[in-house]
């Protein structure tokens, strides 16, 4: 039986306190502060594991009072308080009650700071879900900049989570700039000052001020992404933030931003010369990311202009394993040409350039490569099995380099499809030059006279002096109609696509057919027949699903029209599609 | 703001024309089915106690003793027992904590705030209302279920029992003791969060910019609609400025042109005039406005208010006005819709919408439309009776992409509703008023009492056209009126509730429409404290406040309980649900035939079937809870108290009953 009384029984208890509070305190003590170079206490171990795994707020400036008192206030039933937030602020959005939904939200991230899942689809709940529920831009426009302050926030929680400052990124950039209302999201971001001062503490204003064009959405994306690398690459507060994408995707994002910022500026304003190094420094970048240095998901480093470099490695490696075994490539290649049996149709199709090939005939040069790939796999094993075996060891060396190899190139081939990289790479070259320069002037004269419903040429004419403009010659001066001056532009793209293969299967031709569809109810409108020798004629073709939702005609059914009798365009109005003679920017600009 | 139900109390009381359907019928079938059900309870414990004989006389007994302690309950002796009550409750020191816990609550309270927020009332309300309600809910709770079983524990219950006091007056003076000290308390709190609330959402501006003056702002050359930044404004704007941020938000400040014509009336406020241009015909009127954001603006004035000199006044902008409002709304009788090919259904067209609270109309065809009828249109209901004012709150729905420049446009008309007595029922129509919809936000529009319209036959021909109608005589002469509305955008849709369209009466005092939200906490307070201390007569102090949290757990959630228990819910009863948890089965998946699951149905189909009953017995506080209407800033109307102070009062009184009988057989018991 206890004999003590109850007061010192409470002395015990309070002393026994006291006592497990000191190594409590000791190991849960939070870290203070890191200033630049990296100085400050680290804190416990409960500290330092809460930042190794992102825990909670593991120093004392980041800790707040009122997302710690709500979790506390919790009494260890928050998963049960964040169900209920999750399901209160579900509820409230299919009643609409938008206020209810940001309230909710509110309360959720503060008993759930670091559970990064739980920011990511809120915001974009916000910024893409409830966004389009409204009827106005300007509003849809102020809940997606919701959805950007809340995963701003989010980021201030985890300061080492490159996944915030990702979707901050894309948001940026994609939800603002591609939108369908992207032109009016645009433009009240590039004014918008309120939300531009709430960054002043992360970024310089003029890091994603684009002159006169003002503030960029895609800018601010390129620095949020730029951010996300230097979170992995130099760190935060001296420790790496540790990578958690593919790196893949996440060194192309900064990159992808350039470029789309100066395909925006090209659609909102005339193309003009400063557009041309805007693209130098997206092809720039994208050539730094060609060459670095990437952990493929099967663990391979590999950069996406490695290509060559294997191919070439292949080679040697090849000439190598075949010192062993003289001539028995040579005669399994001469064997396998016979089994494969590739005929001399497919084998003509293969030496021709793909783009100008049929659907068809795609297909059969594609399945006939396959097969001629698929036989060459199995020399290298065949030639392993000829080597002597006093060679045996260094022969095993270099096959197993050449399989090596064709892995390598296999991933390198698989990665620079899912990121169109050799289209951008093209891409990117191209518009650097004077003439896409020119073609996209025509693309926009071509779109101001659309809209202001001057299709054909037309005489220009002096306003003031009341009497036609005339040229050097003395000769009436022809400006160009929506019509030729579309077709001016098709001309470039048309023309390069032959030497730039990748361009032909790119999105970007996909949305001059809109361009194309735009033609087509333009000669429609002057009772026109379609342009004899229309420079995309060739893309309509191949894309016949495309075409034919803007009634684009196809060749086959221009020949018929053709056989059948009708109407050559009348003369005065011909325009003139030949390559050689572009558009005088000079003039076009005027 | 959701509105359901339209109550009209008599009506609901007396059931109308059919009487049966009354809620008194309702009420006194259930109080004689409980006191049939209770006597034979209460006979069946008899005859385990005592046997069958003499059961039935000891139940007789205390049916009968019943009356006169009913009767001859004495209000002086329910006093002095609240007294002793209220006395006993101070000593639990409870009331003492939960204002402990409400003044930390307040104090701290603005950390957990949404400054963002783009109606911060509606926050603040709903905040402070939920929170006064858990709090005065939980202290009802704590007071009432200690009470009487300590007593009885204690055995000081026996220094009650002995004097001559009634088993009534015991549970009447502690509900009265406990309800009123929680009354008192209750109006504190109501006071402090109406401080808290109007101290919370107080602010100021001045404007954004290098002065105080009209330089501050931007002249607006081009009335295109849409300024540089591109923002739409009025294409009636010449000046263009905004205020300085605050909480986290700033207003657009604007100087508008307003033209009077020589003849018209000029305006007598001049205060926000910054100047006045005079041609031979008409004057201009340069007037600065602040637009609204989210749920308030500012007034704005100019010193020195005379001056005409645009670049010296100076600009003042006001105190935030607009959160505190208590709209008085009209609503319609009846809403319609006509569909594309002039079909009148009860429901609109449904566009997909998990949420079929509106229904839609479509755009373009002439013959859709929402037809509102509302009755009892008089201009002494109205406050300012020479024009009318109409708010709407729509929804819309894009079917295609559309002019995203602009919002989506409807039309709005009225039509008069020809007495039926009448011999020649000749209608008028006035001219349809086209506007741009606002979602998601109060739209106001106000009509000119006087408007131009057309009179119509029987089969809706023409009779006159061009005519000037006046609202109350032509168009609401029988009292009813029909509000029409018709989406003009060809295939957009516009989505509509019978509440989102109504006549805006007036504006009634925001801070009595506050205290009639706390009037709805009061009566859950009353229900709880009654409750538990009914339950307290025969059960012991953990069972009573377990009994009594679910009982207000149901109140709450009874609604959801009732569509988990519906037909279409997926995921099976809460075995089944628990089952698909543990054995991590989404909702769709079919569980494996056989014993066991037939099984976990069976028992599952027979506690949704006890919850389902449970859900009609609590009473529901979805009902009582009035907080809403105080959060969007509309009256609640006396309709809907007396409902909800019925329900609550009836509640009681079955309580009040319950809790005597049991305290009268415990009496006899020991």
């Amino acid at each position: 039986m206890n004999r003590l009384s109850p007061f010192v029984q409470k002395i015990i208890y309070i002393c026994l306190i006291v006592a497990l509070l000191v190594p409590l305190s000791f190991i849960a003590r939070p870290a203070s502060q890191r200033g630049e170079g990296g100085q400050g206490d680290t804190g416990g171990r409960l500290a330092m594991l809460r930042w190794q795994y992102n825990m909670s707020q593991a120093k004392l400036g980041e800790i707040d009072p009122a997302s710690e008192t709500m979790k506390l206030m919790s009494l260890g039933f928050r998963s049960v308080a964040a169900t209920s937030l999750w399901l209160n602020a579900i509820d409230a959005q299919v009643k609409k009650d938008w206020d209810q939904v940001a309230t909710a939200l509110n309360t959720l991230m503060r008993i759930q700071p670091n559970f990064h899942k739980v920011w990511d689809h809120q915001a974009h709940n916000l910024s893409y879900n409830i966004s389009v529920e409204f009827d106005d831009y300007e509003q849809r426009y102020s809940w997606v900049k919701k959805g950007l302050l809340l995963l701003r926030k989010g980021l201030s929680y985890n300061q080492r989570d490159h996944r915030f400052t990702d979707t901050l990124g894309k948001y940026s950039g994609q939800k603002i700039g591609r939108s369908d209302e992207k032109v009016e999201f645009r433009q009240l971001f590039r004014y918008d000052d309120d939300y531009h001062a709430s960054l002043d503490d992360i970024f310089d204003r003029d890091s994603y001020d684009a002159g006169q064009y003002g503030k960029d959405n895609w800018l601010l994306a390129y620095q949020w992404f730029n951010r996300s690398m230097a979170m992995v690459e130099q760190g935060v507060a001296g420790e790496k933030a540790p990578m958690r994408t593919k790196e893949l995707m996440f060194y192309m994002n900064r990159p992808a931003q350039l470029r789309n910022h100066v395909s925006s500026l090209q659609r909102e304003f005339p193309p003009e010369e400063s557009f041309k190094f805007k693209w130098q420094s997206a092809h720039d970048e994208w050539n730094e990311y060609g060459a670095r240095e990437i952990r493929t998901s099967s663990n391979l480093r590999i950069s996406l202009d490695g290509m060559e470099q294997t191919e070439m490695s292949m080679r040697k490696w090849r000439e190598e394993l075949d010192v062993f075994a003289p001539g028995v490539r040579a005669k399994l290649l001469a064997e396998i040409d016979n089994q494969i049996s590739v005929s001399p149709e497919e084998r003509r199709l293969i030496n021709l350039d793909i783009e100008t090939l049929s659907e068809d005939e795609k297909l059969k040069a594609r399945l006939a490569m396959a097969r001629i790939e698929m036989a060459n796999k199995t020399v290298d094993e065949s030639v392993l099995q000829a080597v002597k075996s006093a060679d045996r060891l260094v022969a095993d060396e270099l096959y197993l380099k050449i399989k090596q190899a064709y892995f390598r190139l296999h991933v390198i081939e698989l990665d620079r499809s899912t990121i169109n990289y050799q289209y951008w790479k093209d891409r990117t070259f191209l518009e650097m030059s004077d003439e896409a320069l020119v073609a996209h002037q025509s693309f926009y004269d071509a779109h101001d006279k659309y809209r202001a419903a001057i299709y054909d040429d037309f005489v220009a004419f002096d306003k003031q002096q009341l009497h036609p403009m005339l040229d050097s010659n003395g000769v009436a001066r022809i400006e160009r109609g929506a019509i030729a001056s579309f077709i001016a532009g098709f001309q470039f793209w048309a023309d390069v696509s032959k030497n730039y293969p990748s361009l032909g299967s790119s999105a970007f031709f996909d949305i001059m057919l809109e361009d194309a569809g735009r033609v087509r109810e333009m000669v429609d409108a002057l009772g026109r027949p379609w342009p004899k020798d229309f420079p995309f004629q060739a893309f309509i073709d191949a894309n016949p699903s495309v075409a034919a939702s803007y009634r684009l005609p196809n060749s086959e059914s221009l020949k018929l029209d053709a056989q059948s009798g009708a109407l050559p365009m009348r003369p005065s109005l011909e325009v003139n599609v030949d390559s050689s003679n572009p558009v005088d920017s000079s003039e076009s600009q005027n | 703001m959701v509105v359901k139900e339209f109550p009209r109390f008599l009506e609901w009381l007396t059931g109308g024309d059919l009487l049966l359907s009354g809620a008194i019928a309702t009420f006194l079938l259930i109080a004689v089915g409980c006191l049939f059900l209770g006597t034979l309870f209460g006979y069946f414990v008899a005859v385990m106690r005592h046997g069958p004989f003499e059961a039935f006389y000891a139940t007789a007994n205390t049916l009968f003793q019943s009356v006169p302690d009913f009767l001859r309950t004495s209000p002086r002796r329910i006093f002095a027992l609240a007294r002793l009550a209220v006395k006993e409750a101070f000593r639990r020191k409870i009331v003492l904590s939960v204002l402990g816990i409400f003044a930390v609550a307040l104090l701290f309270g603005g950390w957990y705030f949404d400054s963002g927020s783009e109606h911060p009332e509606r926050t603040y309300i709903g905040i402070v209302t939920w929170g006064t309600q858990l709090l005065v809910l939980m202290m009802g709770l704590l007071i009432s279920s200690f009470s009487l079983p300590d007593d009885i524990k204690n055995k000081t219950i026996y220094t009650v029992v002995t004097k001559p006091v009634r088993p009534t007056e015991i549970i009447l003076g502690r509900i009265l003791g406990f309800a009123g000290l929680a009354t008192v308390l209750l109006f504190i709190m109501a006071l402090v969060c109406l401080m808290f609330v109007s101290r919370g959402l107080s602010h100021g501006h001045v404007v954004d910019g290098p002065s105080q003056t009209i330089a501050s702002l931007q002249k607006i050359d081009q009335d295109t609609g849409v300024t540089l930044d591109g923002h739409r404004i009025p294409t009636n704007t010449a000046y263009l400025g905004a205020t300085s941020q605050r909480d986290n938000h700033r207003h657009r400040m604007r100087v508008i042109k307003q033209i009077v014509r020589k003849g018209e009336p000029e305006p007598t406020n001049l205060s926000d005039v910054v100047k006045v241009e005079e041609d031979a015909d008409k004057k201009t009127y340069f007037r600065m406005v602040i637009d609204g954001q989210g749920g308030h603006t500012h007034s704005v004035s100019l010193r020195p208010a005379t001056s005409l000199d645009e670049n010296d006044s100076e600009i003042i902008v006001g105190p935030a006005s607009g959160f505190f409002r208590a709209r008085v709304p009209l609503y319609a009788e009846s809403l319609l819709f006509t569909d594309s090919v002039g079909v009148t259904k009860a429901e609109g067209v449904v566009t997909g919408d998990e949420w079929t609270y509106r229904g839609y109309v479509q755009g373009g065809a002439s013959l859709a439309k929402a037809t509102f009828e509302f009755a009892g249109i008089r201009p002494d209901r109205f406050s300012t009776p020479d024009h009318v004012e109409m708010e709407m709150t729509l929804g819309v729905y894009r079917s295609y992409k559309g002019d995203v420049d602009r919002r989506i446009l409807a039309e709005v008309y009225f039509e008069s509703v020809p007495d039926e007595t009448a011999d020649r029922k000749v209608k008028f129509q006035s001219d349809p008023i086209s506007f741009e919809t606002m979602e998601f936000d109060v739209q106001g529009v106000v009509f000119p009492r006087s408007m131009s319209g057309r009179s119509l036959d029987e089969n809706g021909n023409t009779l006159q056209k061009g005519m000037q109608l006046d609202f109350f005589d032509n168009l609401a002469s029988s009292g009813r009126v029909r509000v029409i509305l018709r989406c003009a955008d060809r295939d957009q849709y516009l989505g509509v509730s019978r509440a989102d369209v109504y006549f805006r009466a007036g504006e009634a005092t925001y801070w009595v429409n506050f205290f009639k939200a706390f009037f709805g906490i009061w009566l859950q307070m009353l229900i709880v404290v009654t409750l538990a201390v009914s339950l307290s007569t025969f059960l012991s102090m953990p069972v009573t406040m377990f009994g009594t949290v679910l009982v207000i757990i149901l109140g709450f959630v009874s609604e959801f309980i009732r569509e988990l228990i519906k037909p279409e819910a997926e995921g099976g009863g809460p075995i089944e649900s628990f089952v698909r948890v543990i054995t991590q089965r989404n909702m769709q998946t079919p569980l494996p035939d056989g014993f066991l699951t037939s099984a976990m149905e069976w028992v599952d189909d027979g506690l949704l079937a006890i919850l389902n009953a449970l859900t009609y017995i609590v009473p529901d506080f979805s009902k009582l809870d009035f907080s809403q209407y105080v959060k969007f800033g509309y009256w609640i109307d006396g309709d809907r108290l007396w409902v909800a102070t019925f329900l609550a009062l009836s509640f009681c009184a079955g309580l009040v009953v319950f809790g005597y009988f049991n305290l009268k057989t415990r009496e006899i018991a020991a």
